[in-house]
Parts: C-alpha cells; structure tokens; sequence
C-alpha cells in the first residue's frame, strides 16, 4: 500500500512541470531590444532585435571573435507593438517573447509627440518587465538597432545591459530604468531624464582644437572614427508625457549630481594658476546631496541644492605642486567652480528652455505640504521655471594618486 | 485522528485536536493578512493614497476592541464554539441564520480569494493554464488539508509562519535599492478626515479573525484574548509593512495603477545583473500563504456547518463545500470583478453581518445574565 502511494506521488509529480506552459528555449525568438518610431505606412515602425541564441551559443568564451551574426534585426510597420510581435510571425518560426527585453528605444520624432502614449501601455504587458531599460535615440530608433552590433560581446542582451549599465561609472549617462522614466513621467514634481543614444557621427566638423570637456557631447556628435556604430550619451528630457530637449553630457552629470544617482565621473579642470593646462580629478558623491526647498512669500519655492563630493587627482599636467596640504583648497575651488558653471548651464536649460524640473526638486518639495490634494494644487511643475534655484559644490579632495610631488622634467 | 469532532450539544470530547498558542496565532495572522499579496491592495491605495499604510494601524485598536468583546462573550461560555453559543443564546431558528451567515462569508469569501490567487497565477506564471485547473489545484489542497484536521492545519500554519515571514522580509530588503522616501509624501494622504472615513469603510479586514470563535475550544484554556491580540497586532504590522513598501518603491499615483502590487514588487527587484528575474522565487510564499488561508476558511465553513447541524465530525461537508466554493470562484465573469467584489465582500461590507450578530449575541447575553441574577436574588 505504502509502495504504491509512493507510486501514486512519483506519477503526480509529472504533472508538476504542466503541460500548458513548457516552453522550449530553442522553439523562441527572445526579443533583445525593440525600437519605436513614427511609421512609414502605418501609425509606428517597430524594430525588434532577435538574438540568435544559437550563434551565442557557439561563440562560448563571452567574447565576439566570430562572424557569425547573433542578433537579428527586423522593423516593421504596424498600428501598435504588440501587433508588431504577432507580425513578426509571418517570417520567425519561432514565438515572438518579450520577457528578455533590456531596451525600448524611442525614435526622437515619435518621442517629441508621444512617448507616453506607447510607453504607459507596456507597462500592462506581462512579458514588459520594469527593469526595461528605456532609451530615446537622435535620431531613428530603427537606424540605432540597425548599427548596434555588439563588438565586445556576442550577446546582444549582455550588450545593452552593460552599455546601458555604465551609468555607474560615467557621469553622462543617466541612471534611469522604466521604473524610474514612468514615475517620473506620472508624478507631479520632476520631470524625466532618459538615456540618449545614437548612431555614430559619419563626418567631423570643421577643424576645432581648442580644449572642450569630454562630457560637452551629445550622442551622435562624439568626434571618434572606429569602434561600435552606437553611442550612448546625454539625456533626453521627458515633460508632460513628450521630449521637451536634450542634455549633453556635462549637465546630464549634474542631473544625476543633484538627484543623488550620480557615482562616478572623470573632471578635467582648467589649471587656475596655469592657463592652457589641466589638472583631472576623479569624482564621487561623499553623501547624498542635501535639497531645501521652501515657499516664498510670493508663493514661489525657493531651493538650495548642496551637492556634496569627494574625489582623487589623477593628473597635473603643469607639475604644480597642489598635492601638497596647504594648497589642495586650489584644486577644490577650481573642481567647484568647473561643476558651478556646468550646473548654470543645466538650470538654465531646465528652467528656461525646457521648463521641466529634470533635477527631481520637487520630490523635496513634497514634504511641505500635509495632503495630496494640497501639493496637487501647488502646481510644482508649472511654478518652477520661476523658483528660485541654487545648486551648490563642496568638493573635497581625498586621495593624491602615487605621487606626492611632480618634479619638472629637464 | 484530530479532526474537530464535537457533539450535538456542543460540549468537546476529550480526543478533540489541540491547537496550540503559537499555531493559533500563525493561522489567524496568516488568514487575516493574505488579502494583501493579492490585488486587495490595488483598492486600498486610492484610498489610503501616500497615507494608505496607515490605515491598518488605524483599524488596529477598532479590532483589538472588537476581539476584546468577541472574546468576553467566548469566554463566558467556555469549551463552545460561536454556533453553539447562539443556539443557546438566540435560539436554533435565530442562531440557523446567523450560522448560515457565517457559513456565507468563510466559503464566498473563500471563492474570491481563490479565484483572485488563480488569476495571479495566470498573470504572472501560467498563462497558459486553464484557471480552472489552477483553482481546482489550490482547493485540492486545501481540501486535503482540511481532511487531516484542524491540528494539521494548525501545526502547518506554524512551520510555514516563519518561512512566509523570511521570504517577506526578503522581499522587502531585496528592494532597498528601489525605496524612495517620497513615495509616502504629502505624510496625510486624502487628508486626516478621508483617511479615517477610508479606515471606517475597510473595517472588515479584520473580519477574518472570526477563526478564531470555531476553534475557542480547542486553544489553550484561558488565552483566548491573547492570542487575539497577539495576531491582530501581528498582522497589522505585516500588512502595514506591506503596504509601505510598494509605497516607497513606485510612489504614489504609479502604485495605484497595478492589478497585484505585491507580485510587481518582486519583479522590480534589481541587484546588479545576477538578482533580476527572480520572482519565480517568491512563487511559494504565494502558494503556500493562499493554501494556509485558504485551508483555515474551509475548516470554518466545514465546522459552522457540523456544529449548526449537530453533527460530530466535519469531513463530510469538505466536499460539498468545495463545490460551492468553486461555483462561487467561477461566479465572478472576470477578474476586474473579482478584486471589486473582493474588496467589497470581505474589506468593505464582511464586518456589518458579522458585527451585528456579535452585538445581538453580547446583548442577548447580557440581559439573560441579569435575568438570571435576578432570579437568584428572588
């Protein structure tokens, strides 16, 4: 009796795995990164990019080296994404799976109109997952999936992961899931920031040698000539459910400076005491930036923004000696008054061109209000091209680098 | 065996399950706080809005009065269960329908817990399989488990207490990266009058601590209201805790727009590239909370029917009441529905039956007392 309940038991657990739901990996198209723009013969021309799972496969090692292609990229032209996945089965054999998706990108054109009208619905989408990284290219998004073929990588998962997730040691790329996008996007107080990425620049301006911040480029417009056709730089600034603007790399720091997501970056300053040379300071935030924001008399906030940073030279290309205790206060002054002058810039862009609160001040604000309804009324995002904003640097040096002195060379 | 036998006249034979302190209070806690893993909490937030977590700790002292006196009236008939004290209170006629009104709300309330776990099954993990086989799989379970008895039930309730509370707790740091203290800003909500007349329309969340008037006899002698109090207080800290959490996460208005805030949580969870995806991992603590929850309000419909009909054992309506509960699951035509009809049956309205037949009860009692010592003084 005992053996065959045992039996019994062992023949249910069969049934454990269900038969309706098996899902063969290799009987699937794992969708990789989709792109969004306004159509050419119907409302949107959506582009999927298909790992082709076998080839990664095969390539082993984690490495690219073969020539094999491992990703496949389609567009078409439908009313709607998800009738673009029933589509794509006319010529994939496989069923078309979202689950795996790392990014949706937004052609421009169709960002500047309706980025929340075809996000927001995603997010209903069982197979849409909040750790989707959402991106909006400068340009078309079909041209961005079109060239992104992953160099370093085979997978072109890993690909977008790792380059989207690069936010954590530069400045210029925002730190902005779809988690964050769509709460940014639907709360009152701040406005979104999104990745930006584009296609590679095919010819340089006009000859230009004149010394210019790393981060003062957009993606799209970095004066490189080799390496991956993508970039990924700046952010585009979403208000009112449409892009409003875009930030270069530079402000895009600050963005992330002020609203505590900022981890890393490399500054290159101009020498105070030597015109023409640099000195170049790591930076990385010491505490979470401290925000206060109060209402005026006139019943316009006023907000002090104390961004709070530590960092290490890493170069000093005049040999000055500032290593030295008594004359690090230098490097500090000129450190601060480099990110002053970037955060001038950024406000101004915020409040006066795109009159979108991208620095989340707002999210400060709401503490000073005792209801919903009562911080609904204030109207943060109307009020702010007007408030009174400051956004200050305290940057203190930690760490010299391996030298304690440069001694001129003869 | 420790199934709940019981007499006709309603005095407990000495082979009767025992249930101990710790069993009775992680079987209330866990019935009393599963509605908040599924979409009962996508209504509570455009009530509550960023205030919504205090509105468990607002219903806490109401329920703590509310068991005191639930618990007085148990206690003055000691060894009886609820259906036994209304016969002997109201009367068989009066006491039919107040048993046929607890016999309502455990299996209808049943119905639309297990049909909104099934839908979340679907949801989230199965699409692909019929809902009627997910329903049927969750009240297999829980019939097989209301069969071995109150005492299995009991002591299960207690191992899987401690492992739904490691895997919550997990949940909620696992999402630390994602907390934005804003998220629960503007501090008051609606406002202070909205949040109490919010907290005053969802009283019946804590109807469900009625379990613990069909299991009085056999809890350990004497601790009746502690473990009341030890489970109410339990829960309110859990589902507080839960709905702060959500809150803090995707902030409000983002977190009134999902169906199972709960089940998005763990899909929001994001820890470097290795800890995404994980949500299969929190599929137990779904299951293993509904079967609990779901087993506890069986062996309530399956007990309020033995006792009103003076029958020792309970087995034989696991069945019958299994179908009803299924007819009651497939009732509701869509799942829209059934978190509407969710939050109203058992948030909204459960508290005003129950409520008023706990005062007929108390009254009642009260005036036969008097009567008595009256008559005594004669």
């Amino acid at each position: 009796m005992r053996l065959l309940k045992l039996g019994f038991l062992l023949l249910t657990a069969l049934f454990l795995a269900g038969c309706w739901d098996y899902q063969e990996p290799d009987e699937v198209a794992w969708v990789v990164a989709l792109g969004l723009d306004r159509g050419r013969e119907n409302l949107l021309t959506v582009t999927l990019q298909i790992a082709v799972a076998a080839n990664i496969a095969g390539a082993g090692g984690g490495g690219a080296g073969g020539t094999e292609r491992t990703a496949l990229t389609v567009s078409m032209d439908v009313p709607s994404l998800l009738a673009a996945t029933e589509l794509t089965h006319a010529w994939v054999n496989r069923r078309i799976d979202l689950s795996h998706t790392k990014v949706v990108i937004f052609g421009r054109e169709l960002a500047e109109t309706d980025f929340s009208r075809h996000l927001a619905p995603l997010v209903r989408f069982r197979e849409f997952r909040p750790t989707t990284q959402v991106l909006v290219a400068n340009g078309r998004a079909e041209e961005v999936l079109r060239a992104a073929e992953p160099v370093l990588e085979t997978n072109p998962g890993k690909y977008w992961e790792l380059h989207t997730g690069a936010w954590d040691t530069t400045g210029f790329i925002p730190r902005n899931g779809f988690l964050n996008v769509n709460i940014d996007n639907k709360s009152p107080g701040a406005a979104a920031g999104v990745i930006l990425v584009g296609v590679r620049r095919d010819e340089g301006g006009p000859p230009d040698p004149t010394p210019k911040s790393q981060g003062s480029y957009k993606a799209g417009t970095i004066p490189r000539r080799g390496g991956p056709q993508v970039d990924i730089m700046g952010a585009a600034v979403i208000r009112n459910g449409r892009m409003v603007g875009v930030l270069n790399g530079d402000e895009t720091a600050i963005m992330k400076m002020v609203r505590g997501t900022f981890r890393e970056t490399i500054k290159v300053v101009p020498d105070p005491l030597h015109p023409g040379q640099f000195i170049i300071v790591q930076i990385f935030p010491r505490q979470q930036p401290e925000v206060d924001v109060r209402i005026g008399e006139d019943g316009l906030p006023r907000v002090t923004a104390r961004v709070l940073l530590e960092g290490n030279i890493i170069f000093i290309q005049s040999g000055e000696h500032y290593e030295r205790p008594e004359r690090l206060r230098q490097v500090e002054r000129a450190v601060e008054e480099n990110l002053r002058k970037d955060a001038r810039a950024a406000l101004d862009k915020a409040q006066n061109e795109f009159g979108a609160d991208f620095f989340a001040l707002g999210y400060h604000a709401k503490r000073l209000f005792p209801t919903w309804q009562a911080w609904e009324d204030f109207a943060w995002d109307e009020k702010f091209p007007e408030a009174a904003v400051s956004i200050d640097f305290d940057f203190q040096v930690r760490q010299i680098g391996l030298l304690r002195e440069t001694v001129p060379g003869r | 065996m420790a199934w709940a036998n019981c007499t006709g006249t309603g005095s407990i034979m000495a082979s009767g399950p025992r249930v101990g302190f710790n069993e009775a209070v992680a079987i209330t806690t866990i019935f009393l706080s599963v509605k908040i893993l599924i979409s009962h909490l996508a209504l509570v937030f455009p009530l509550g809005l960023t205030a919504s977590w205090m509105l468990p700790l607002l219903h806490l002292p109401v329920g703590l009065i509310g068991f005191a006196i639930l618990a007085w009236l148990l206690n003055q008939f000691p060894g009886r269960t609820i259906v036994e004290i209304g016969e002997k209170v109201v009367g068989p006629v009066v006491n039919s329908i107040f048993a046929l009104v607890y016999f309502v709300f455990f299996t209808f309330g049943s119905s639309l817990t297990v049909r909104q776990f099934s839908e979340f099954m679907l949801i989230g993990f199965f699409p692909e399989t019929p809902i009627s086989v997910q329903i049927l799989v969750f009240m297999g379970g829980a019939a097989l488990m209301v069969y071995l008895g109150l005492e299995a039930l009991a002591r299960v309730a207690r191992i899987l207490f401690f492992f739904l509370g490691f895997g919550l707790l997990l949940l909620l740091l696992m999402t630390m990266n994602l907390w934005r203290l804003h998220g629960i800003l503007p501090l008051w909500g609606p406002g202070v009058p909205d949040l109490l007349w919010a907290a005053f329309c969802t009283l019946g969340v804590g109807s469900e601590v009625f379990v613990l008037a069909l299991v009085t006899p056999f809890l350990p002698r004497g601790r009746l209201l502690k473990i009341g109090v030890v489970s109410l207080v339990s829960a309110a800290v859990v589902v507080t805790v839960l709905i702060l959490v959500p809150l803090l996460v995707f902030t409000y208005p983002v977190v009134r727009e999902f169906t199972l805030p709960m089940f998005e949580l763990t899909r929001a969870i994001n820890l470097g590239r290795f800890f995404v995806r994980i949500e299969t991992l929190f599929l137990p603590l779904w299951i293993f909370a509904a079967l609990v929850a779901l087993s506890a309000a069986l062996y309530s419909a399956t007990a309020v029917a033995a006792r009103a009909l003076k029958l020792p054992y309970h087995r034989p309506f696991i069945l019958p009441t299994v179908v009803l509960i299924l007819a009651g699951a497939f009732y509701p035509p869509n799942f829209s529905t059934t978190i509407e009809w969710g939050f109203v049956f058992l948030a909204q309205w459960s508290f005003v039956p129950l409520g008023m037949i706990m005062t007929v009860l108390v009254v009642a009692t009260l005036v036969q007392r008097r009567r008595r010592q009256k008559k005594k003084k004669r």
